[in-house]
């Protein structure tokens, strides 16, 4: 068991050592094809960091949603009662406060701390009484809206929706505009992996036809050019989580001190799925790379051979002989 | 045993190779391949380890019909048949020992295996000495037996060689030839093609002579051309 373990550990590291080889071999090509991938992954890790984001500041938001009537002027104690009772028989409610005029006063004061007094401004309260509403289910707030301006006495309801609404709206831009980048160079990157894969494999076609003929499997020849790709991407991928986390890191507590009510997404919350997405990338296209380039190599496409009697040839007519470039 | 009953190949490009060969050769048995340029000498033996498959007929390596083994077959297949070339198809930047050991580390042989098997592969072809040289450091006739002692190094029931004198010189092919013929007396069969005729007029063991893909003649102990 020790032994094949050993064995198998032995092979891999074969199979690395060849993959570096052919790396270093390409020079250029590959230090190519690991900068573009480093711009794919780089946009790709950017817009998932401020997507995050943006959807969690859109999730605070809604949690804080109230639902806001202002009551006409002139509301006595009694209707107020009857008017509060109302309100909060209508489902899905789940507090009613009432906000005197004079409370909403003092509020606006507050908010203005003392570089304003308002008191010295107006000679009266400008402000209507109001009612808060809170509901359970944000989802559930334009129904309650609806119910709440039927409510006799009620003069203006207002909510917080538009702020959601632009928020969701920024966040499918943001999607968006990253997925078409994203894929562009990804593109871009896979495209000069497969080419630094198959000069790999040119340069090595000797040694692949010798293994083939002393009897070495398919997945053995595959093994260090697979390996090479997933280098590439690895490579790429590394890097890109390295920048990242340090820019989100500083900028988080950058924004923090000057915005300090500002939401964001702390680094350990978000950071390691960044992270995980861009290596699981990163492979990905160093992987997908290899295989577009190994099986164009293995599988050339040639006029289909056919049989005596013209039927198409299911078998392969000569495996090694495609080895044979000319 | 290889057995090879009916076997025709027509090349996608028309070329008839080989047209209805049946051919039977015993464990144990040296035959040389004659004929002339074209005649299908490569093709019969790229049938034998599945370089190539028949357009019609069968071809038996033991008791396994190679025509229909499956593609992740072929290696295995391969590792029973050693193959010696003409062009010696050695890597240029690895020595004499690290081309035979790259036969065994490429089919995942056992590591510590590897010191004791490449020695004796190569002491068998007389290369001990210059295990250490690269080929462009070695004659012609030296490359050959390192890409001999490769071929044995999975010590393989066959060795298939495709002329494998065709670069060397009269004196050097001759060594080849009897280091062949010392190969098959340990018991692998042994089938080489050639236009060496004095070789085989020396040899005097079983000749098969193809012409234009048909065997013309198969015989015990012949000659390079028909008698008489
Ligand atoms: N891969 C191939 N595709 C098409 N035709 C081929 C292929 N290989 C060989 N041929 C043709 O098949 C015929 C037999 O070729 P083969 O190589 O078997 O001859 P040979 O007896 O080995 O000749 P030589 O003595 O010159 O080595 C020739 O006409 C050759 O041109
Ligand atoms: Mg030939």
């Amino acid at each position: 068991m020790r032994k094949k373990a050993r064995h198998l550990w032995r092979t891999f590291w074969y199979f690395c050592q060849e993959a570096w080889l052919g790396l270093l071999r390409n020079g250029m090509m590959s230090v190519a094809a690991v900068l573009t991938g480093m711009v794919a992954l780089l946009i790709l890790g950017s817009s998932l960091l401020l997507q995050a984001n943006l959807a969690y500041l859109a999730d605070i938001v809604e949690s804080q949603v109230e639902i806001v009537a202002y009551l006409r002027d002139g509301t006595d104690a009694r209707e107020r009662t009857s008017l509060l009772r109302r309100v909060e028989r209508i489902p899905h409610v789940r507090e009613v406060r009432f906000v005197s005029k004079e409370v909403a006063l003092a509020r606006l004061q507050e908010s203005f701390k003392n570089r304003v007094v308002l008191r010295d401004l107006l000679d009266t309260n400008p402000l209507p009484d109001s009612l808060e509403i809170t509901v359970h289910d944000p989802a559930r707030i334009p129904e309650v809206v609806q119910e709440v301006r039927r409510v006799p006495g009620v003069e203006e309801v207002t909510y917080g929706r538009q702020v959601i609404d632009r928020l969701l709206a920024l966040t499918r831009t943001v999607r968006f505009t990253s997925a078409l980048g994203v894929a562009l160079f990804a593109g871009v990157a896979m495209v000069i992996i497969v080419n630094t894969i198959h000069l790999t494999i040119l340069a090595r076609r000797q040694e692949i036809e010798i293994m083939k003929l002393v009897g070495a499997t398919n997945w053995f020849i595959r093994w260090p050019f697979l390996l090479e790709g997933l280098l590439e991407g690895f490579l790429a991928a590394i890097p890109v989580i390295a920048f990242l986390s340090l820019a989100y890191i500083v900028g988080v507590y950058r924004l923090a001190t000057v915005i300090p009510f500002l939401p964001l997404l702390e680094p350990p919350a978000i950071l390691p799925r960044v992270a995980l997405v861009l290596v699981t990338t990163g492979a990905g296209m160093g992987i997908g790379g290899s295989l577009i380039s190994l099986h164009r190599f293995f599988h050339p496409k040639e006029p289909r051979a056919r049989d005596p009697l013209g039927r198409p040839r299911r078998k392969p007519i000569h495996p090694l002989g495609r080895l044979r470039v000319r | 045993m290889i057995v090879f009953q009916g076997v025709s190949k027509i090349y996608p490009n028309g070329v008839k190779a080989l047209q209805g060969v049946n051919l039977h050769i015993s464990p144990g048995e040296f035959v040389f391949i004659v004929g002339p340029t074209g005649a299908g000498k490569s093709t019969l033996l790229r049938m034998i380890y599945r370089d190539e498959v028949p357009t019609r007929g069968k071809v038996f390596v033991g008791s396994q019909d190679v025509t229909r083994l499956p593609s992740r077959q072929i290696p295995y297949l391969r590792r029973r048949i050693g193959v010696v070339f003409q062009d010696f198809k050695l890597l240029p930047h690895k020595t004499a020992w690290e081309n035979v050991a790259f036969a065994l580390h490429v089919t995942g042989a056992p590591e510590e295996e590897i010191p004791r098997r490449v020695g004796r592969a190569l002491a068998v072809v007389g290369l001990l000495d210059k295990a250490l040289s690269f080929p462009h450091q070695l004659s012609g006739g030296e490359q050959q037996r390192v890409s001999i002692a490769r071929a044995l190094v999975h010590e393989p029931p066959i060795l298939l060689a495709d002329e494998p004198t065709g670069n060397l010189d009269p004196a050097t092919s001759w060594e080849i030839i009897q280091l062949l013929a010392a190969i098959n007396r340990r018991g692998t069969t042994v089938v080489v093609t050639t236009h060496n005729k004095i070789i085989v007029d020396m040899l005097r063991k079983r000749v098969v002579e193809l012409s234009e893909g048909m065997v013309v003649r198969d015989q015990q102990h012949g000659l390079y051309a028909q008698e008489g």
